[in-house]
C-alpha cells in the first residue's frame, strides 16, 4: 500500500507543491501514473530522490499521449535530456505545464517551444510546415502548405522578420480565446 | 544556458578534438565556435544580432513570469562554474535550461566575459530571490510555479528563497515561532486540500472532466451548457418551492379524490387537475397566520425568478462576448487557426481523427476564400440565386405548412377539452405534443437534405443558415401555439391557466421522451446499421448544434409555462439529468464527434445569445402580457375575480405604501429616465469601444513601423561592421583572447567603478536590488563612451549618433515611440569602427540615440510592465522614457 509517507518526503512534498499546480493527491496520483509506465524502474520509495529515467517510449504509449501528433515534442521539451526520456520532476513539470491552472505566458511560452521544432527560438517556414503536416495528417498538397505558410507569417509576423519570434506568436494567442482550454492535457 | 556557452569555450579548447563525434544535434555549430567568433561575431552578422535583440525586447517586454524566467535561465553558470561536466552533459542540459531565446547568445555578443557573466547571473538571481522573498506565501508560490524553467530550477530558486527567508526569523527563533510555522504550514497543508475536495464535490466533475479529456472542448461546451441550464431550474425550482407551493401546502393541504391511473404522467390531468403542479391549485385567499398573501408571491417569485434568469444570461453572454468575440478581431485568414487550434485535451482516437479532419476542412475553406475564385458566370450566379431562393421558399412552406397543421390540431383539442372530458379525450391530448415534437424532429433533418443541393461556398454560411431555420421554425411553432394558448384557450375553458399548464406540461414530456427516442433509434440503430452493414459509412456525428437548440426549446417551454405549472422545473430538472447520461453515453460509444467547423468560444457566444435572444425574451414577454393584460380564470387560481393579476399587485400598494408606489409602478416617467440612463451608458461604452479600436490600430501600425526602424538600423549596422567591426565592451580584457589592436586607456576611471560596486559581496540584498538599476551616488555616470572616444580618438556609433544635433521637439512620434523598452537599443553595446568613418546618421537613428543616452551598461531586463498597459494611449511627441510597451 502506497502510504505517502513511505514514497515522498513531507519537505519533498511540499517543494513538489511549491513548485507545480497540483495538490498533495495529485502529485501522488502523477507519481503512480509514472511507475506504472514502468513498475520495474521506478522505486517506490522516493525519499532519497533517485536518479530514474523513464525512455521516452514509455512516456509516449500514455494514452493521454499516444494519439497526440506533437507527442515527442511535448516530450522533448520537458526532458530534461532534450530527447523525450523523462525524470519524475520532468514529467510532473509538463502536467504542471499542461494543467488548467498554469497561467496564459507559461503555457503560451511553451506552446511556442513545441512548434518551434528545430529549436532556434522562431518559428520559421519549416516549423510551420511541420506543424501542419502533423494538423492535417499529410493530407494537403505542397502547394497549398506553402500558401499556407506564407499566410500565417504573412498575418502573425508583426516585425515583419520573415518568421514567428515569442512574441508574435503571443499576440497571436491573443486573438485564440480557446487557447487556455486546449492546451491542456486532463489526467 | 550560461552553461552551454561555457560549453562552447571549454568544448572548444580542450574537449573538441578528442571529441568530435559529439558535436551533432541542436548546439553542435555553437560548440564548435571559437572564441574569437564569440568575439566577432562572423558575417552574417545581422541575423545574429537580430536574434539577440530580438531577444532581449522580447525579455523586456514581457511580465513577472517571463522576466524571471530569462533571470533564471542564466542563472546556471553563477550557481556552479567550474564544475567538471562532459561536452554532451552541458549540451543536454543548456537545451533544456536555455529557456530564453539566446540570451546567453546576447550576452557573448555582447562580448562579456565569463566572469563578468557569471556576475550579471548571480546579481540577477539573487534580485530574483530577493523579489520572492518579500512576496506573499500564496503569491510567490504562485510566482515559483510560472516560472519557465525546469523543475530542477525552480526547485533551487525554491530553497534559495527559504534559506533567504530564515535569517530573518533566526535572531530570535524560539519554540513558539517554531510551532506557528509548523501550525501556519499544516493550515496551508489542509488549505490546499480542501480547495481539491471543493472541486471535487460539485456536480459532475468527473464526468465533465472525463468528456472534456476524451473529446473536444466543443463537445464540452454541449455538457457544460446543460449543467448550467440544470443549476438554473434547480434555483427556479427551490425559488418557487419556497415561496409558492410550500405555503400553500401549508395553507390548505390538498384533497384529491380521484385516483392515481398512470396515464396523468403523460397527460398532467385527472390526478395532477388541482394540485399544485398546476395554477388551478393555489387559492388567492391570504393565509390568515402571518398574513402571507400569494398573488403577490406568486407574481413576485415569478418576476424574480425572470429577472435572475436574465442576469445570469446576460452576465454569461457578456462573458463569453467579452472574451472571445471582441478579444478575437476578425482577421484575413486567421493564423492562430494553425498554430493555437490544436487541443491537446483530446484522448480519444476517433476524436484527433475527426478533428484532423475539422482542422483540414477550415484550411482548405480559408484558402478558397483567399484565393480569387473565379468569377461566376451571370447564368451561373442566376442559377445559384434561384437554387437558394428555392430552397428558402420551401423551408418557409415547410414551415407555414406544419404551423398551421398546428393550429388545426389544436384548435380540434379546444372542442374535445369542451365537449368531452374522459380518458379518451385525455389520450387525444397526447396527439398534438407529439406532432409539435415530430415535426421538431423531421423538418430540420428535411431542410438539411435541402442545404446539399445549396451550393455555399462557406460551411460556416451553411452552418450559421441551418442554425437560423430551425430557430425559426422552432419559434413559430411556439408563437401559434403562444396564439392559440394565449387567444382561443381562455375564452373556451374555465380554469383556462390549469388548461395550459397542462399542455405546456405534455409538450415538455413528449420533448424528452422524443430526445429519448431519436438517442436510441436515430443514433444507436441508426449506428448498428451503418458499422454493421456498410462498413465504409461512419457511425452518425454527434451534432452539438441540433442538441443545443433542442435544450433551448425545452427551456422555452418551461419558461412559457412557468406562469401556469410552477413545479413544471422538475420535469425539465429530471429530463435534464437523465439527458446528460444518455448523450454521455452517446458521445463516448455510439456518435462520432462532428466534423464541422465552428469553434467552441464561438458556438458558446451563439447558444447564450439565441438562449437570450428569441428565447428568453419572448417568454418574458408573454408573460408580462399575460400579467398585465389577460383576465385571469373567475374560479380557480390565486387571481380569481381580478380584472388582471397585475391588479392584485396595485390593491396591495394602494393598501399599504401611499404615493411613491404610483410612481413606480404607473410612472411613465421612471421609466423613461431608467431607459434614457441605460442608453447614455450604451453610448458611452460604444464610445469607448470605438477608441480602443482606434488606439488598436495605431498601435498596431506602430509596431510595423518600429519593425522597420529594426531592419533599418541592423542594415546600417552591418554596413558599418563590414569594414572592420569589434563589438564588445569597453573595459573587457578577457584572458586567452587576442586583444585588439587599440587599446583603452586605463587611465580613464569611469568603466570599472561601478561595476565593482555593483557586484560588490558586501552589498546588502535591497540595496543590490535597488544599485542594479540606478548607478549608486559613489559610482561615476556611465558616460564612458564619451570619454573613451575623446581620450582614443576613435568615435563609437552611439557617440556619432549622439553628436547629431536633433532636438526632441522635432522627433516625429514614430521614431519617439521605438524608443519604448521593448525596442532593442543598440546604444547599450558601443560599436567601434575602426577606421574612422562614422556613418551618417539618419534621422530615425539619431532620434532613437539621443533618446537614450547615457547608455546602461548591461543588457537589462526592464521592470515589470504592467499588463493593463496596452489600453492607455502613448501621447505623440511625449517625452521618450521608459513607457510601458503597449500590450496588444
Amino acid at each position: 500500500m502506497g502510504n505517502k509517507q513511505t514514497i515522498f518526503t513531507p519537505q519533498q512534498l511540499d517543494a513538489y507543491q511549491d513548485c507545480t499546480f497540483f495538490t498533495r493527491k495529485e502529485i501522488l496520483r502523477l507519481y503512480h501514473r509514472y511507475r506504472d509506465l514502468a513498475p520495474q524502474l521506478v522505486p517506490l520509495d522516493y525519499t532519497s530522490r533517485p536518479d530514474v529515467k523513464l525512455p521516452y517510449e514509455l512516456i509516449g504509449s500514455m494514452p493521454e499521449l499516444k494519439d497526440n501528433p506533437f507527442r515527442q515534442r511535448i516530450a522533448e521539451v520537458f526532458s530534461e535530456d532534450g530527447e523525450g526520456n523523462m525524470t519524475l520532476d520532468d514529467f510532473l513539470d509538463m502536467f504542471s505545464v499542461l494543467s488548467e491552472m498554469a497561467p496564459r505566458d507559461l503555457k503560451a511560452y511553451y506552446a511556442f517551444k513545441i512548434y518551434d521544432f528545430n529549436n532556434d527560438d522562431f518559428i520559421c517556414k519549416s516549423d510551420l510546415e511541420k506543424t501542419l503536416n502533423k494538423l492535417t495528417r499529410n493530407e494537403l498538397t505542397e502547394d497549398e502548405v506553402r500558401m499556407v505558410c506564407e499566410k500565417v507569417i504573412d498575418e502573425a509576423d508583426l516585425d515583419n522578420d520573415g518568421r514567428l519570434s515569442l512574441e508574435d506568436f503571443q499576440h497571436m494567442i491573443v486573438r485564440a480565446p480557446e487557447f487556455l482550454s486546449t492546451f491542456h492535457i486532463r489526467i | 544556458m550560461s552553461r552551454g556557452w561555457s560549453t562552447h569555450r571549454r568544448g572548444s579548447m580542450e574537449e573538441m578534438p578528442n571529441r568530435p563525434g559529439q558535436n551533432d544535434g541542436g548546439q553542435s555549430n555553437a560548440s564548435s565556435t571559437s572564441v574569437e567568433e564569440i568575439y566577432l561575431p562572423p558575417q552574417p552578422v545581422s541575423s545574429r544580432w537580430q536574434q539577440s535583440k530580438a531577444s532581449v525586447s522580447s525579455a523586456a517586454s514581457l511580465d513577472l513570469t517571463r522576466r524571471y524566467t530569462l533571470d533564471m535561465s542564466t542563472t546556471r553558470l553563477g550557481e556552479q562554474p567550474g564544475e567538471g561536466r562532459t561536452i554532451s552533459e552541458y549540451k543536454q542540459h543548456a537545451r533544456r535550461s536555455c529557456l530564453l531565446p539566446r540570451s546567453c547568445a546576447v550576452l557573448c555578443n555582447l562580448g562579456l566575459s565569463e566572469p563578468e557573466i557569471e556576475t550579471e547571473i548571480e546579481n540577477d538571481t539573487a534580485e530574483l530571490v530577493w523579489d520572492l522573498v518579500r512576496m506573499p506565501r500564496g503569491m510567490r508560490a504562485q510566482a515559483i510555479r510560472s516560472l519557465a524553467v525546469s523543475f530542477e530550477e525552480k526547485r533551487n530558486i525554491r530553497l534559495r528563497v527559504l534559506e533567504a527567508r530564515l535569517p530573518k526569523d533566526s535572531v530570535k527563533r524560539t519554540c513558539c515561532t517554531d510551532c506557528c510555522e509548523q501550525v501556519s504550514l499544516s493550515f496551508h497543508r489542509f488549505w490546499m486540500d480542501v480547495t481539491a475536495c471543493r472541486g471535487h464535490l460539485a456536480l459532475w466533475h468527473g464526468a465533465l472532466k472525463e468528456i472534456g479529456g476524451r473529446f473536444r472542448t466543443a463537445v464540452l461546451t454541449y455538457f457544460r451548457f446543460l449543467k448550467w441550464l440544470l443549476m438554473l431550474n434547480v434555483g427556479l425550482l427551490l425559488l418557487n418551492l419556497s415561496f409558492i407551493t410550500v405555503p400553500e401546502i401549508v395553507h390548505m393541504p390538498n384533497t384529491i379524490n380521484t385516483t392515481f391511473k398512470g396515464l396523468e404522467l403523460l397527460t398532467g390531468t385527472g390526478y395532477f387537475d388541482q394540485s399544485v403542479m398546476f395554477y388551478g391549485g393555489y387559492s388567492g385567499e391570504v393565509i390568515k397566520r402571518g398574513s402571507y398573501h400569494m398573488q403577490l408571491a406568486y407574481l413576485f417569485t415569478m418576476f424574480a425568478y425572470m429577472m435572475l434568469c436574465g442576469i445570469s444570461i446576460v452576465y454569461r453572454l457578456g462573458n463569453s462576448v467579452w472574451r472571445n468575440v471582441i478579444a478575437h478581431s476578425p482577421t484575413t485568414f486567421g493564423a492562430w487557426r494553425l498554430l493555437c487550434s490544436w487541443d491537446f485535451s483530446i484522448l480519444n482516437e476517433k476524436a484527433i481523427q475527426s478533428f484532423q479532419k475539422k482542422l483540414f476542412v477550415q484550411i482548405k475553406e480559408s484558402l478558397s476564400d483567399c484565393t480569387e475564385r473565379p468569377e461566376p458566370t451571370p447564368s451561373d450566379r442566376l442559377k445559384r440565386i434561384c437554387l437558394r431562393v428555392a430552397v428558402w421558399l420551401l423551408y418557409v412552406g415547410l414551415a407555414f405548412v406544419s404551423c398551421t397543421g398546428v393550429y388545426v390540431l389544436s384548435t380540434y383539442n379546444l372542442q374535445v377539452a369542451v365537449h368531452a372530458r374522459g380518458l379518451k379525450s385525455e389520450a387525444f391530448f397526447l396527439l398534438l405534443p407529439m406532432l409539435v415534437s415530430f415535426i421538431n424532429l423531421v423538418v430540420p433533418l428535411l431542410c438539411a437534405l435541402f442545404s446539399r443541393i445549396e451550393q455555399y461556398h462557406n460551411l460556416r454560411v451553411q452552418m450559421y443558415a441551418a442554425l437560423v431555420r430551425d430557430v425559426l421554425l422552432k419559434m413559430s411553432m411556439l408563437g401559434v401555439l403562444c396564439y392559440y394558448w394565449l387567444t382561443d384557450v381562455p375564452s373556451a375553458i374555465p380554469c383556462w391557466e390549469s388548461f395550459v399548464g397542462q399542455d405546456v406540461y405534455r409538450m415538455a414530456i413528449a420533448d424528452f421522451l422524443f430526445s429519448v427516442l431519436r438517442c436510441v433509434f436515430g443514433e444507436y440503430l441508426c449506428s448498428l446499421i451503418r458499422t454493421k452493414c456498410f462498413k465504409s459509412l461512419r457511425p452518425p456525428e454527434f451534432d452539438i448544434t441540433r442538441n443545443v437548440l433542442d435544450l433551448i426549446h425545452a427551456q422555452t417551454l418551461v419558461w412559457i409555462g412557468l406562469y401556469f405549472s410552477p413545479l413544471l422545473p422538475i420535469v425539465q430538472i429530471v429530463k435534464l439529468f437523465i439527458l446528460f447520461y444518455m448523450k454521455k453515453v452517446s458521445i463516448s460509444l455510439i456518435c462520432w464527434p462532428s466534423t464541422r467547423p465552428g469553434h467552441a468560444a464561438e458556438m458558446k457566444t451563439a447558444f447564450v445569445a439565441l438562449l437570450f435572444f428569441p428565447s428568453y425574451i419572448s417568454s418574458l414577454l408573454i408573460m408580462g402580457y399575460i400579467v398585465w393584460r389577460l383576465k385571469p380564470s373567475a374560479h380557480c387560481g390565486p387571481f380569481q375575480g381580478l380584472d388582471v393579476p397585475m391588479d392584485g399587485v396595485s390593491s396591495w400598494l394602494e393598501s399599504t405604501v401611499i404615493s411613491p408606489h404610483k410612481l413606480v409602478i404607473q410612472g411613465k416617467l421612471l421609466l423613461l429616465l431608467l431607459s434614457s440612463i441605460i442608453l447614455i451608458i450604451l453610448c458611452f461604452l460604444w464610445q469607448v469601444v470605438q477608441d480602443r479600436k482606434c488606439v488598436i490600430s495605431a498601435l498596431r501600425e506602430q509596431i510595423v513601423s518600429e519593425g522597420k526602424d529594426k531592419a533599418f538600423l541592423l542594415d546600417k549596422l552591418c554596413g558599418m561592421q563590414a569594414g572592420r567591426p569589434q563589438v564588445r565592451f569597453l573595459d573587457e580584457e578577457v584572458p586567452g583572447v587576442r586583444k585588439p589592436a587599440y587599446k583603452l586607456p586605463q587611465s580613464t576611471p569611469g568603466p570599472r567603478g561601478p561595476r565593482k560596486g555593483r557586484v560588490g559581496p558586501t552589498r546588502s540584498a535591497p540595496e543590490l536590488t535597488r544599485g542594479a538599476s540606478q548607478p549608486t551616488p559613489a559610482d561615476p555616470p556611465p558616460h564612458r563612451s564619451d570619454q573613451a572616444v575623446r581620450a582614443d580618438g576613435r568615435s563609437p556609433v552611439s557617440a556619432s549618433r549622439a553628436e547629431s544635433p536633433r532636438t526632441s521637439a522635432a522627433r516625429s512620434p514614430r521614431t519617439s515611440m521605438a524608443g519604448s523598452p521593448g525596442v532593442p537599443r543598440c546604444s547599450r553595446v558601443e560599436c567601434w569602427v575602426e577606421d574612422e568613418k562614422p556613418a551618417p546618421p539618419s534621422a530615425p537613428q539619431l532620434a532613437w540615440a539621443s533618446a537614450h543616452s547615457p547608455p546602461p551598461r548591461f543588457p537589462r531586463l526592464e521592470p515589470i510592465t504592467p499588463r493593463g498597459a496596452g489600453a492607455t494611449a502613448p501621447k505623440p511627441g511625449a517625452a521618450p522614457g521608459r513607457k510601458p510597451r503597449p500590450k496588444l
